[in-house]
């Protein structure tokens, strides 16, 4: 059995995944949903340190989540240009509406 | 084992805030906290090196971003009834976390392997050279792509552009 840090570690990786994938199901603006998939990334990225402190390789799982981080910011960056552009030719940032144009 | 708790705790209070906040801009500043708190939890957690780049680029330069597109788009509320019913949501998120919890149980049961002593800018940068590499490639492709999304194509006969759709090609 592992250390209780890193017991509760895991603990929050499971609470910010949850409420992550949650935001993700309910969210209908689309700069809340790339709030809902940054609350996901952290997740992942508590998780990587976690899984190399577990796994006795603490090096591999910070630079692994040094990559998350990276990537992570690029894909909300590109996500929120995105955004801008959507409400710039739609009007709007509500999901529904945005499919609703599309009929 | 009482200031991780608290930390970890304030960074789940934090996400939860971000989700339920009316308010994008407000949002926003939830999930800078909680970029901030995890920050701590994982310089606590024994990574000081992952914490200083989690709350540079976490809090800093995404919330910078976020506030900037929030600026520019408007803030829109957008009606609190999902697409997906709340119930379904309920299950699906349930069902997420019992997944990750068969996943993980095993590796968290199981003994601890010995530590190794690699230091993690030698994992960074000679262990995962070809990653850091296509790293910076990726923040580049990023930062085109971003310029990209933002200009605005320009009318010949008009050359007035508005502020801060400076750069990029048209």
């Amino acid at each position: 059995m592992i250390g209780g840090v890193w017991t509760l570690a895991m603990v929050a990786v499971l609470g910010l995944v949850a409420v992550g994938i949650y935001g993700l199901l309910i969210q209908r603006n689309l700069i809340k949903i790339v709030v809902a998939l940054q609350i996901f990334a952290k997740g992942t990225i508590l998780v990587m340190v976690a899984a190399g402190g577990i796994s006795g390789k603490p090096a591999i799982g910070q630079s692994l989540a040094v990559t998350v981080i990276v990537a992570d910011t690029v894909v909300t960056v590109m996500a929120l240009a995105l955004a801008i552009q959507v409400r710039r030719w739609c009007g709007t940032l509500d999901t529904r509406e945005i499919s609703r144009l599309r009929r | 084992m009482v200031i991780q708790t608290l930390v970890l705790s304030a960074t789940l209070l934090c996400a939860l805030e971000a989700i339920h906040a009316q308010r994008l801009l407000i949002s926003a500043l939830w999930l800078a906290g909680c970029s901030a708190m995890l920050a701590l939890a994982i310089a606590l957690l024994g990574a000081p090196e992952v914490g200083v780049v989690e709350l540079s680029v976490g809090a800093g330069l995404v919330t910078i971003i976020f506030v900037f597109a929030i600026n520019v788009a408007g803030e829109e509320l957008v009606g609190v009834t999902s697409i997906v019913p709340r119930p379904v949501a309920w299950v699906l998120m349930g069902v997420f976390v019992l997944l990750l919890l068969w996943l993980t149980v095993p590796s968290l049961l199981s003994a601890a392997l010995p530590r190794e002593a690699l230091p993690f800018w030698r994992a960074l940068w000679d262990e995962r050279r070809l990653d850091t590499v296509l790293q910076v490639v990726l923040i580049f492709s990023g930062v085109l792509g971003s310029l990209g999304l933002l200009s605005e194509r320009r009318e010949p006969g008009n050359p007035a552009r508005a502020p801060g759709s400076e750069g990029g090609s048209p």
